[in-house]
């Protein structure tokens, strides 16, 4: 009936062009036939209306409908299985047809999206760019430490969109900037070398009173800490640099008369001395343990620790492991269980107990410094490099410009830099201060735009591409999150960046540099959403070794190393999925009952199938931050696949359904909680995507321990169906199921990777880019290098 | 001041915010002689749980709810509000931040000037004459700048009572007052530098320079105020409120702090200090050091109406409650400048913008009012409409009018509710 309406229509019209004709025949009844009834004039499931459209692609809109359409056929998950499928040639052509006017459309629409936003620096690029620009430590400094959070955009907090400027963030800036310019411009000669130190003769007898009350001064008692006086009362080291901590001690008589039940001490243990520092005028955030050390037993040995102290900082040395609890305690509780003539409850005199237990001497303790392995500092010599005539305006002005084109990542004009020039100049001729008005200088051109923000013009004469200095920023900020190195700056002036080879070069060098490591820890805790990791901490009391182990920062390593590993060799994403390896040291191992691991730093191990893990799927990071701490949230664990390695996030809970309150009360399992989901077909058509991935995760619990059942009596039942009929069985079910879809993931870890690298939300336009890498994948073994590279050689890249 | 070019401001001009109000010409012009001064915010960020606060019956007489007993003896100076809530908002975690601005975060984001909260917009209002235009205490999240930014808070007692209290040396102002002015010049430079670069851009870019311009414009104003302050001394204070003394021992950490935070309220109010304070409970996994507490708070909010699950959550939402009171008693029997009693001159909201904190709903919020000369001590009952109670910033016009701000609407709100209150 319908194809006879559609010859008469053929007939009766005037000649219309071969492919409006195909589309009639075509697209509209395939979309009346399959998808009209649930997304049409009566129902519109998941939102979506297909009986009004058009077939004009020129039109962004649709033409992101039919993206969706497309992509929904493509995967087989529309029509849903249990209504009437299209045959396959059908299908095909459909597909086709969409392919194509798909591809015309994008070619049309590129002029007018997929720009990015200029984009500032997110917080954690500000103050990789004041380390970078300024050569320094930024150990126990951090100018932004109340800079406000950014936002985050598809899970990214370096979107330009999202990163917003308040005048609360514009105050921090001045503030930030004061604080660098005070730490940086240090002129004059290297300082003074201050030395403080304490000793007491070794060869006087502990027994008697002089010798006592000499050990006793510098006896470390129990958890007291040990200092300098003279260096504490002067409020700390006089000025910033590296020094040289000494001591000697030794340790007498770990294992005493004293059971160690008693003195709530471990006399296995070599006694540990540590060095804290501190600053008085940060307070008790600023308070670090630096290094520890083992004693040897009845020999006095020499330490020497070299560390980096910031002015005002402050050491002490502490007996790490020594008897818990109060001296009062022992002299009170203790004392009376092994000397008679302890009087109990009253007070002992130390010297009962002095000479008898466990005992941590030190016989010096010393701090020499500052020493700096070059002097004038690099960062300062850099921009304020000697003179030889007295420092004057000329001065001034030469070297504020040096530190401008650097700061702006680009060569400045002479116009650009006039106003901060002038600006440093008339400090400097109206109050004399050569220094005071470098710094003013130095702080507006830390709070210029053109530091703040990734300034793209776009007046390039080729239309939107970037020029050699902006292709340079934004590459440095992706790979390293902060400014161009020298070498990189070079390659952009000469012009080498311009090349494909030049472009491969850089990337290469840049990944295997150092500072690559800020693209593993940004790029791929923000992907996996490890972010909010710690934000739901697990019951103290019951979850002793959890913290006695530190398992949340194992775990955080152990993904930390996984993708650093699969970065730096080259390894096929796909390993992402499932592989047969991971990164365990013992604690980790003890936590996942994997037996002998009893290596305390991480190394690489070999997973063997009964451990049942392997790939990220199996890292306690992922299966915490997808709990709540005290128990696992199948949805959250589902919603997480979906969004992150299958790239079809669910729609959110459409606003105007209330959510139900859940009534726990009498259900056993949480699949049994879950059973709503089914009965109400509102909540079905997300759920029956969801479900089905984070049930079968149950055998994992809220850390990421496996577990076979829920208790002795309820089993777990970790099978599902997927929406487009696949059934899976717990987490190797899963994977099996992603690695028949490797496209599917490459394409979502592309994207991923396309949102962090450009600084933007994905636009329509990037489709046709994004399927080229992905089609290219598999010829170079799904190497993670080699993605990185053709993301940066995609035209996106090079364009505004 | 014309009502209508502030009700113009309020709703944005579409896109992003051009031009700051004249707050010069509020100052000096009392709009109408306002008896009340100040308002403060109470907030926990999970609601409380439904059966707990809200009472059955409306009217004067109901009986007094579980979480409600420890304000017994105040029955008279306040109300209960029953399906207040914001249209258009969603549930999940997001809802407890935009408690004082009514709106759904991802509808603004073309307009962030629309998220500027209530206590931000009073501090505009009436707290320029006080060297702190508001107080942000406690946990954070719920403060929007007029740029649409959640602005951080003061969570430590000893803090705060140095900054309200303590005054710099006159080494440390002297170089205040330099950076002041020096600062002032930095901005002047790179305020046209950036006009120079947005001229260079694309449309885009040029609002995101806009962004960036506006905040100097804020920053600027910002510091003269502060110059103005610095040499202003602080009202003097005993420091017994953060230290304690013989009979009261102060405990500076959370939980045990909010009786010193809520004591530092009272004295900022009663010193003029500020006129607007907002005070968080914050959200989170903890455990609560109360005897009977064995899971996190999170955890315990997530009760699927578990009896022994409600009864531990009943015990950390009694615990918000009895401090609230022991607030109210302080409010009654401090006087202020004019010899009133401080709850008197004062609106006092205490309210979330998580409903059910069990289902993540924004429907249905927990809202007491207090204080302020308003006609309290009954339980208000409004009719729901699908999906949406009655606006809750109906609510908040009432406060704004009540406070003296020539306004009849504020984000979200249809009207007021001075037929019942005022």
């Amino acid at each position: 009936m319908r194809n006879y309406a559609a010859i008469v229509l053929l007939i009766s019209l005037p000649p219309i062009p071969a492919k409006a004709v195909e589309k009639a025949n075509l697209i509209r009844p395939f979309l009346e036939n399959y998808c009209v009834q649930c997304h049409g004039p009566d129902k519109q499931k998941g939102d979506r209306r297909f009986d009004q459209l058009t077939g004009n692609f020129a039109k962004l809109e649709e033409a992101e409908t039919f993206q969706e359409i497309l992509d929904q056929l493509n995967l087989g998950e529309m029509p849903p299985e249990e209504k009437p499928q299209p045959k396959v040639g059908e299908l095909k052509r459909v597909v086709g047809h969409l392919t194509q006017s798909l591809a015309r459309a994008h070619e049309l629409a590129k002029e007018n999206s997929g720009k990015v936003v200029l984009r500032r620096l997110n917080r954690e690029e500000y103050r990789n760019t004041i380390r970078d620009l300024f050569d320094l430590k930024m150990v126990d400094f951090d100018p932004t430490i109340t800079f406000p959070p950014d936002d985050a955009v598809e899970g990214f907090d370096n979107v330009g969109e999202g990163l917003v400027t308040s005048d609360y963030l514009l105050s921090n800036y001045l503030e930030a900037a004061r604080k660098v310019t005070d730490k940086i411009v240090r002129p004059g000669p290297r300082p003074e070398i201050i030395r403080y130190n304490k000793a007491v003769e070794k060869t006087k007898s502990s027994l008697d009173k002089e010798g006592r009350q000499a050990a006793g001064r510098m006896f470390i008692k129990f958890r007291q800490p040990l200092g300098l006086t003279r260096l504490d009362k002067r409020r700390g080291v006089p000025t910033a640099g590296e020094y040289v901590i000494r001591f000697s001690a030794r340790a007498i008589r770990r294992k005493s008369r004293y059971k160690d039940e008693d003195l709530r001490y471990n006399s296995d243990e070599p006694m540990l001395l540590s060095i804290s520092i501190d600053s008085r005028a940060l307070g008790a955030t600023a308070h670090r343990i630096i290094g520890e050390y083992a004693i040897p037993d009845d020999k006095v040995v020499t330490f020497e620790h070299r560390v980096w102290l910031e002015k005002g900082f402050t050491f002490h040395v502490h007996w790490a492991n020594g008897p818990n609890g109060s001296f009062k305690r022992i002299l009170r509780k203790v004392l009376p269980k092994y000397n008679k003539d302890a009087l109990f409850p009253a007070r002992n005199p130390p010297e009962m107990y002095i000479g008898s237990g466990p005992e941590l001497h030190v016989y010096t303790l010393g701090i020499e410094g500052p020493f700096y392995e070059e002097w004038p500092l690099p960062g300062f010599n850099r921009f304020f490099p000697p003179s030889t005539v007295v420092p004057n305006a000329q001065y001034l002005r030469s070297c504020l410009t040096r530190l401008a084109n650097a700061a702006f990542r680009r060569p400045v004009t002479a116009e650009e830099i006039k106003p901060y020039l002038n600006l440093a100049e008339r400090y400097f001729e109206e109050n004399k201060d050569f220094w005071a008005a470098s710094r003013y200088g130095m702080r507006a051109i830390l709070t210029s735009p053109r530091f703040l923000y990734l300034t793209e013009y776009a007046s390039h004469p080729a239309g939107r591409k970037l020029d050699s200095y902006e292709l340079a920023s934004r590459l440095s900020y992706f790979l390293w999150s902060s400014m161009p190195d020298k070498e990189l700056r070079a390659a952009a002036a000469s012009g080498r960046l311009e090349t494909p080879s030049g472009l491969r070069a850089q990337v290469e060098r840049m990944l295997k540099n150092p500072l690559a490591s800020a693209f593993s820890k940004n790029f791929a805790e923000q992907w996996l959403r490890l972010r909010k990791l710690g934000e739901m901490p697990p019951d103290p009391e019951k979850n002793r070794a959890y913290y006695a182990d530190n398992i949340e920062n194992a775990m955080r390593e152990e993904t930390r190393l996984y993708f650093q590993h699969i970065l730096s060799q080259n390894r096929s994403v796909l390993e992402f999925i499932d592989s047969d390896y991971t990164f365990l040291n013992a604690s980790l191992a003890r936590h996942y009952n994997i037996s002998n691991i009893d290596h305390q730093e991480f190394q690489r191990v070999n997973l063997q199938p009964e451990h049942q893990r392997g790939g990220l799927l199996g890292q306690g990071s992922i299966l915490t931050a997808t709990s709540n701490g005290v128990e696992t949230q199948p949805v959250l664990r589902g919603v997480w696949i979906l969004e992150n390695l299958l790239g079809t996030p669910p729609n959110p809970p459409p606003p105007d359904v209330e959510p139900i309150e859940p009534d726990t009360r009498g259900v056993t399992t949480i699949r049994q909680q879950m059973e709503r989901h089914r009965s109400n077909a509102a909540c079905f058509e997300c759920h029956r995507k969801i479900d089905p991935l984070g049930l079968s995760m149950e055998h994992y619990d809220f850390l990421g321990r496996w577990r076979d059942r829920y208790t002795k009596r309820l089993p777990i039942d970790a099978t599902g169906k997927m929406p487009d009929g696949t059934a899976v069985n717990g987490s190797a079910g899963i994977r099996s199921y992603l690695k028949q879809k490797p496209d599917q993931f490459t394409r979502c870890l592309t994207e991923k990777l396309f949102i962090y690298a450009l600084g933007r939300r994905l636009s329509f336009t990037d489709r046709d880019d994004i399927d080229r890498i992905v089609a290219a994948m598999p010829k170079h073994r799904y190497g993670l290098r080699e993605l990185i590279q053709r993301i940066v050689a995609s035209e996106p890249f090079h364009s505004k | 001041m014309r009502m209508t070019n502030r009700r113009n401001f309020l709703r944005g001009l579409g896109g992003v915010c051009l031009a700051l109000p004249a707050f010069e010409s509020l100052q000096g012009a009392e709009s109408k002689a306002s008896k009340t001064k100040r308002f403060v915010c109470v907030a926990p960020n999970y609601g409380m749980h439904p059966s707990g606060f809200f009472p059955e019956k409306t009217g004067a007489d109901y009986v007094m709810p579980k979480l409600l007993k420890p304000l017994e003896k105040h029955r008279a100076d306040f109300s209960v509000f029953n399906n207040l809530d914001h249209p258009g908002v969603g549930g999940g975690h997001g809802c407890s931040n935009t408690f004082l601005n009514g709106m759904e975060l991802k509808d603004t984001k073309d307009q962030p000037q629309r998220l500027h909260s209530l206590d931000q917009f009073l501090g505009e209002q009436i707290g320029q004459r006080t060297r702190f235009s508001s107080l942000r205490l406690g946990a954070g999240g719920i403060s929007w700048s007029r740029a649409g930014i959640i602005l951080p808070t003061d969570s430590s007692p000893t803090k705060v009572f140095a900054k309200l209290f303590l005054e710099d040396n006159p080494k440390v102002k002297a170089s205040q007052r330099n950076f002041l002015n020096e600062n002032g010049s930095i901005l002047d430079v790179v305020q046209a530098d950036a006009k120079r670069l947005g001229a260079r851009m694309a449309k885009i870019d040029q609002a995101k320079l806009d962004e960036y311009l506006t905040a100097v414009r804020e920053v600027e104003r910002k510091l003269e105020r502060q110059a103005k302050w610095i040499n202003v001394p602080k009202p003097k204070a005993s420091n017994e409120v953060i230290r304690g003394n013989d009979e009261m021992v102060v405990d500076l950490n959370y939980p045990y702090n909010t009786p010193a935070m809520y004591d530092l309220m009272v004295l900022a109010l009663q010193t003029q200090s500020t006129n607007v304070i907002t005070f968080g409970h914050p959200g989170g996994n903890r455990l609560f050091p109360f005897d009977g507490i064995e899971l996190g708070y999170h955890s315990l909010t997530h009760h699927g109406k578990r009896p022994d699950l409600l009864r531990q959550l009943t015990i950390i939402e009694l615990y918000y409650t009895r401090q609230f009171a022991r607030f109210l008693d302080r409010m009654k029997e401090t006087k202020d400048a004019d010899g009133r009693s401080l709850l008197d001159s004062t609106v006092v909201l205490f309210g979330s913008g998580m409903g059910n904190a069990s289902s993540h709903s924004s429907r249905n919020l927990p809202i007491l009012l207090a204080g302020g000369g308003f006609k309290t001590g009954e339980h208000h009952q409004f009719e729901r409409n699908g999906r949406d109670g009655r606006p809750l910033c109906d609510l908040f016009v009432s406060v704004l009018q009540n406070l003296g701000v020539e306004t009849d609407q504020f984000s979200t709100s249809k009207g007021n509710l001075n037929h019942l209150i005022a």
